[in-house]
């Protein structure tokens, strides 16, 4: 037997947890342009910097913390404020059910934790995971992956907190947030719905951009997912 | 104080729009329910991103149009390329600056 053979049945055995940190690695490298980003515009919303960036934390959810401190600094309603950031992690709930099948066995603590993580990157290598591995090891990825997400998301809006005045304005860092949700909207666009709920609630939101509290954006996503449907009415989740 | 619990509110709702399906397995969103929220990524993410994408500070202009427009075709077009964040990223931030420093209003 030779070495080659060898190779071929006994490839280099990788943890799930090196797995994890691996893929988990070059998305947070990614980030850090809108991580960063973030934490300038937490600290320069003009509500208390421990609390904005307290956000991390409590949400780990990018898009939604810059929603929810955008209309907090702006004086908005609390529950215009609650009611746009349910809306933009409403999406979230379809994270939740396409994992559901995969995690059915893991043990209820598992579960419980599991969904604190499920921001959009780390759902996105979750199922690319999940649909190859189903066993335990599934899961010591989903963790190991997780938490090096959150700790680097964690570190990177703490740091675009602390250098928020450092950062030359020239930069223009605040130009990757669309272009990261950008990368996470082109997957989803598969079918003629969702290429029309897409069109649709990009119009709207620029012409409502005018409008006060954020309102242009939950009337851009409403008129989408009214457009999707209308579609879907019409065949176009087919192509 | 208040600001925080607003945020709390937000972190708690976030956690079960992400943990309803995952802590009960045995449940699923019923069919209809399936279909509207397929179309709430897309449309969320396009209504968050365009107005980001082609204004400064709120207001169009030829200039910022078409640098917003060149720096989502890079972003686009390597991320079709290559499948790699980075890349894509950091390709459509380049696009971008270099966009709006030439691009002749």
């Amino acid at each position: 037997m030779s070495v080659t053979d060898l190779e071929v049945i006994a490839p280099p055995a990788r943890s799930p947890i090196t797995d994890g940190i691996r893929d988990a690695a070059p998305v947070l490298f990614a980030y850090i342009p809108f991580g960063l980003a973030l934490g300038a515009a937490l600290g320069a919303a003009g509500i208390s910097r421990g609390v904005a960036w307290s956000s991390s934390p409590l949400m780990f959810a990018g898009a939604a913390q810059l929603v929810a401190v955008q209309l907090l600094s702006a004086g908005a309603a609390s529950v215009v404020v609650v009611l746009s950031a349910v809306v933009v992690n409403a999406r979230h709930l379809l994270y939740s059910a396409s994992l559901s099948s995969s995690v059915a066995g893991w043990r209820p603590r598992s579960r419980w934790f599991a969904p604190y993580l499920l921001a959009d990157p780390v759902y996105v290598l979750a199922e690319r995971r999940f649909l190859r591995d189903n066993s335990a090891d599934a899961r010591r990825y989903y963790f190991a992956m997780g938490l090096t997400m959150w700790a680097g998301w964690q570190a990177l809006t703490g740091a675009g907190l602390v250098l928020g005045g450092v950062v030359p304005a020239s930069l223009h860092l605040e130009r990757a947030a669309p272009l990261t949700f950008l990368i996470l909207l082109l997957p989803m666009l598969t079918t003629r719905s969702a290429r029309a709920a897409a069109a649709v609630a990009g119009m709207v939101a620029l012409v409502g951009s005018g409008l006060p509290y954020g309102l242009g954006m939950l009337a851009g996503a409403l008129a989408g997912v009214a457009a999707g449907g209308a579609s879907d009415a019409k065949g176009g989740s087919d192509a | 104080m208040h600001d925080l619990v607003i945020l709390v509110v937000i972190a708690v709702a976030t956690y079960l729009l992400r943990g309803v399906f995952l802590v009960s397995p045995a449940l699923s969103p019923p069919p209809a329910l399936r279909r509207v929220l397929t179309h709430v990524g897309p449309a969320v993410l396009a209504a968050i991103v365009a107005p980001q994408l082609f204004l400064i500070h709120g207001s169009a202009s030829p200039r910022s149009v078409s640098a917003g427009v060149l720096a989502a075709i890079a972003t686009g077009v390597l991320w079709r390329w290559r499948r790699n964040l980075p890349l894509a990223l950091f390709g459509g931030l380049g696009a971008w600056w270099i966009a709006a420093m030439t691009v002749a209003v």
